[in-house]
C-alpha cells in the first residue's frame, strides 16, 4: 500500500438532537444550593435598597412583611432627602461633588501616567526597565494605609491640607493601571507594529500617540474605571487630608452622618434638627453609590472584553 | 546605485549569544537576494540589522553607497514587509498605504498618485476603504506589499511574507512577487526558511547556518554544486540521499554496491567519503538508459505524486548522522523511525513505473552526477571547476 493512498474515513456522526434535560438528583441539588446562596447574597442588598422607601416606625415594628415590601412609599424618600440634606446645611452635596472631582481627576491623572508608563515598559528598551517593572508590582501589593501618615506629613509641610488637588495627584498614582497597560501593550500589540511605525518615520513619542494609544481603548477604559472606583471608595486619605467636614468626601461624610444619628450617637445627635435613622442613613448610602453604579454600567462592555485582555495573540 | 553591502557584520546579544558571525555579503543593484536557512540561523537578525531594527555589534552596512550602520530605520530609505504584515488596524487600507508618505509630509497629489499606482498594481482598488480586520490573508499581504511599494525605497526587505498564507495562495503570491520585482527592479532582500521559495524567487541565494553564510550562489549552482554537506542536505526536496562510501580505482563502493565512477566526476581525493545522490539520479531501469550503473533494491514506501513516483528504500549502511544533517533536517524530513539502523534513500522515478510496495526493483544510478563530501569536515570534494562559491 502506498504511503499516499487515501483511506476511507469512518463517517463522522452528525449532531444529536438535544432533548429536555432530565431532573436528576444532582441537578436538583445544584439548583437548590445556587438558589440559597443567591438569596443570601441578594437579600441584604435588596433589603438595603428598599430601606429608604420605609419609615423608621415600620422598620422598628417590622411592618410590611418580607423586606418591608408592603409598606414602601415614595413619600418616605422625600422625607429621607429632607433629613439628609438638612444635615449641616446640605453638606452631602459638597461631599458628593468633592468625591466626583477627586475620583474623576485622580482617574484622569492615572490614565495620563499609566498609559505611557505601561507602553514604555512593554515596548521600549532602557536601563532599569526590569527594576521599574518590579517596583510597579511591589507597590501594587503594598497596602495604601501604610502611606497615609507619610503623605499627610508631606502635604502638611507645604500647607495644602484641606485642598483637593493634592488628593487628585496622590490618587493619580495607580500602579495597577500601569501594570494593566503594560500587559496590554506587551501581549496584544505586536512588536512588528512598532517596528513598522519606526520604519515609516515616526518618532517614539509619535508612535505612542498615533499607533499605540488608538489601539489601547480597552486598557485605558479599564484603568479609568478601576481608578475611579478606587478613588471614590478611598477612606483614609480624605480622612487625614480633608479634616474639615465641609471639604470631605462621601466615604468620610457617611461616617459623619452615622455620628450625627440618633441611633448610634444620641448625645451628639441631641442638638441636631434632623432625624437620621435607618431609612435616612440607607438613603444617603444608596445616593453615594449611584455615581459608581452609573460608571460601572457604562464600563460594562470594556469590563467584559477586558477579561480576555492579553489572552489571545493579535 | 542601490545595492546593499554587508561588511564583516556580527551581532552578539547580551548573554554572549552570537546570532550573526562575521558575515560579508554584497547585493547588487536591483538584485533579488534570498537569505535561507533553518530556524535560528541568523537570517532574520541579519535582515533586521539591515533595517536598523537591531544594532550592529561589529562591521558596517551600506545601502546605495551610504553607510547606514548607525542610522535609525527611518533614515535608511528602505521598506520592509513583515511576516504578519504589521498593518495598522485602526486605519483604512488607503491610509495604511499612504501613512509613511503622510509622516514624511509628502504633497497630497504625490501621495494620491503613488497610492493609486500601487493599488492598481496589486488589485486593491476595491479594498481601499476597508480596515485590515475585514481583509483576507492574501489581501493583507498585498496591502503590506503596497505599503512598501509606495515608499519607492532603495531596497525592499521581506521577512517571510508568505509563511502565513495557505499552500495554494503561497504559490500564486510567489509568482506575483517575481512579477513585481521584474517590473519594479528594486533591490530586494528576502528571508525565508522554505528552500523551495528560495530556489524559485532568488536570483542568488545565501544559505545560512549558525550565523554564518555557507554558500552564496544562483539556485542552479547551489543545487548542482553545493559547497558542503549542510547546503547539499538543505537544498532540494526530497533531500539528497547521503551515505558513507569509499572511492578508489575509479569505483564507488557503498552499502554493498560497487559502481563505476566517470573520470571527470571523481572527488578530489580517494578513500572514505560521504556520497550524495539526488533522488532524480535514480530511475526505473525500464525507463532509463541500460548502460548506466544499476542496483537492486526493495521498495518499502511508495509516494504516488502523479508527475512522479517517490520510492523509498533501505540500503545496507548506517545513516549519516552529523550536526550539519540535523541542522538541515529541522523540519523533520527524513527523521523516520529507524529500527534497523539502515539509511533510507528516496528515488524519484518515472510515473509509469510498475513497482509495488515490498517488491524488488532494478534502478539505474547516474554516478556522473554524484556529490562527494569529506567524511570529517563535510566540505565538498568536488573538483575546483565544479565546486560552489562559499561566502
Amino acid at each position: 500500500m502506498a504511503a499516499t493512498d487515501t483511506f476511507a474515513l469512518a463517517p463522522v456522526p452528525g449532531p444529536t438532537r438535544a432533548g429536555p434535560r432530565r431532573w436528576t438528583a444532582g441537578r436538583i441539588a445544584r439548583l437548590t444550593t445556587l438558589t440559597i446562596v443567591a438569596f443570601l447574597f441578594l437579600y441584604p442588598i435588596v433589603g438595603f435598597v428598599l430601606e429608604p422607601f420605609r419609615s423608621q416606625a415600620d422598620v422598628i415594628a417590622g411592618r410590611g412583611g418580607l423586606l418591608g415590601i408592603g409598606g414602601l412609599s415614595l413619600g418616605n424618600i422625600t422625607n429621607d432627602w429632607k433629613q439628609v440634606y438638612g444635615y449641616d446645611g446640605g453638606v452631602i452635596v459638597q461631599w458628593i461633588l468633592h468625591s466626583v472631582i477627586i475620583a474623576v481627576g485622580g482617574a484622569a491623572v492615572a490614565i495620563i501616567a499609566a498609559a505611557p508608563a505601561g507602553y514604555a515598559m512593554a515596548r521600549l528598551r532602557f536601563r532599569g526597565r526590569r527594576v521599574l517593572l518590579f517596583l510597579t508590582l511591589l507597590t501594587m501589593v503594598m497596602p495604601n494605609t501604610v502611606l497615609v501618615i507619610p503623605l499627610f506629613l508631606e502635604v502638611s509641610a507645604v500647607n495644602q491640607i484641606d485642598k483637593l488637588w493634592p488628593l487628585i495627584v496622590i490618587l493619580g498614582f495607580f500602579p495597577f493601571g500601569v501594570y494593566l497597560c503594560y500587559i496590554h501593550f506587551f501581549t496584544a500589540m505586536p512588536h512588528e507594529l512598532v517596528e513598522a511605525a519606526r520604519l515609516d518615520g515616526l518618532s517614539e513619542v509619535a508612535i505612542f500617540f498615533r499607533i499605540a494609544l488608538p489601539l489601547a481603548k480597552q486598557p485605558v477604559a479599564l484603568t479609568a474605571f478601576f481608578a475611579f472606583v478606587s478613588n471614590w471608595t478611598n477612606y483614609f486619605l480624605p480622612l487625614v487630608l480633608l479634616p474639615i467636614t465641609a471639604s470631605s468626601t462621601v466615604s468620610v461624610g457617611l461616617q459623619q452622618l452615622i455620628v450625627g444619628s440618633q441611633l448610634y450617637s444620641p448625645s451628639s445627635a441631641a442638638g441636631l434638627n434632623v432625624q437620621l435613622y435607618m431609612p435616612e442613613l440607607a438613603f444617603a448610602t444608596v445616593l453615594t453609590m449611584l455615581p459608581v453604579l452609573a460608571v460601572f454600567i457604562g464600563a460594562q462592555r470594556f469590563l467584559v472584553r477586558g477579561q480576555t485582555l492579553g489572552a489571545l495573540k493579535g | 546605485m542601490s545595492g546593499v553591502e554587508i561588511a564583516a557584520v556580527s551581532k552578539v546579544f547580551s548573554g554572549g549569544v552570537t546570532a550573526v558571525d562575521d558575515v560579508t555579503l554584497g547585493i547588487g543593484d536591483g538584485e533579488f537576494m534570498v537569505l535561507v536557512g533553518p530556524s535560528g540561523c541568523g537570517k532574520t537578525t541579519l535582515m533586521r540589522m539591515i533595517a536598523g531594527l537591531e544594532s550592529v555589534t561589529h562591521g558596517a552596512i551600506t545601502i546605495g553607497e551610504r553607510d547606514v550602520t548607525y542610522l535609525p530605520p527611518r533614515d535608511r530609505d528602505i521598506a520592509m514587509v513583515f511576516q504578519n504584515y504589521a498593518l495598522y488596524p485602526h486605519m483604512t487600507v488607503r491610509k495604511n498605504l499612504a501613512y509613511s508618505l503622510i509622516v514624511r509630509k509628502t504633497p497630497k497629489a504625490e501621495i494620491a498618485r503613488r497610492v493609486g499606482e500601487a493599488s492598481r498594481m496589486l488589485g486593491l482598488d476595491e479594498l481601499l476603504e476597508r480596515r485590515p480586520a475585514a481583509l483576507s490573508g492574501g489581501q493583507r499581504q498585498r496591502v503590506a506589499m503596497g505599503r512598501a511599494i509606495v515608499r519607492e525605497p532603495l531596497a525592499f526587505l521581506m521577512d517571510e511574507p508568505l509563511s502565513n498564507l495557505d499552500a495554494k495562495l503561497r504559490v500564486s503570491m510567489r509568482s506575483e512577487l517575481a512579477r513585481l520585482h521584474e517590473r519594479l527592479g528594486v533591490t530586494t532582500v528576502y528571508v525565508t526558511h522554505d528552500q523551495v521559495e528560495a530556489m524559485t524567487l532568488g536570483q542568488r541565494v545565501a544559505v545560512m547556518r549558525s550565523g554564518r553564510i555557507q554558500q552564496v550562489d544562483t539556485p542552479a549552482e547551489l543545487y548542482s554544486n553545493p559547497a558542503n554537506l549542510f547546503v547539499a542536505a538543505f537544498m532540494g526536496s526530497p533531500s539528497m540521499n547521503l551515505v558513507e562510501a569509499t572511492v578508489g580505482g575509479g569505483r564507488l563502493r557503498f552499502a554493498g554496491f560497487d559502481l563505476p565512477l566517470p573520470a571527470d566526476r571523481r572527488p578530489l581525493r580517494e578513500g572514505r567519503v560521504i556520497v550524495g545522490i539526488r533522488p532524480q539520479e535514480f530511475e526505473d531501469l525500464e525507463f532509463s538508459q541500460p548502460d548506466l550503473p544499476q542496483i537492486t533494491v526493495t521498495a518499502s514506501v511508495l509516494e504516488l505524486l502523479g508527475t512522479e513516483v517517490n520510492v523509498i528504500f533501505s540500503v545496507d549502511a548506517p545513516p549519516v548522522e552529523t550536526e550539519e544533517l540535523r541542522a538541515a533536517a529541522e523540519d523533520g524530513e527524513g527523521k523516520l523511525l529507524l529500527d534497523d539502523n539502515k539509511a533510507r534513500f528516496t528515488g524519484r522515478l518515472d510515473p509509469r513505473t510498475r513497482v509495488r510496495h515490498g517488491e524488488e526493483i532494478r534502478l539505474t544510478v547516474d554516478t556522473s552526477r554524484c556529490h562527494f563530501f569529506d567524511a570529517d569536515t563535510g566540505a565538498s570534494l568536488a573538483p575546483p571547476a565544479a565546486a560552489g562559491a562559499p561566502a
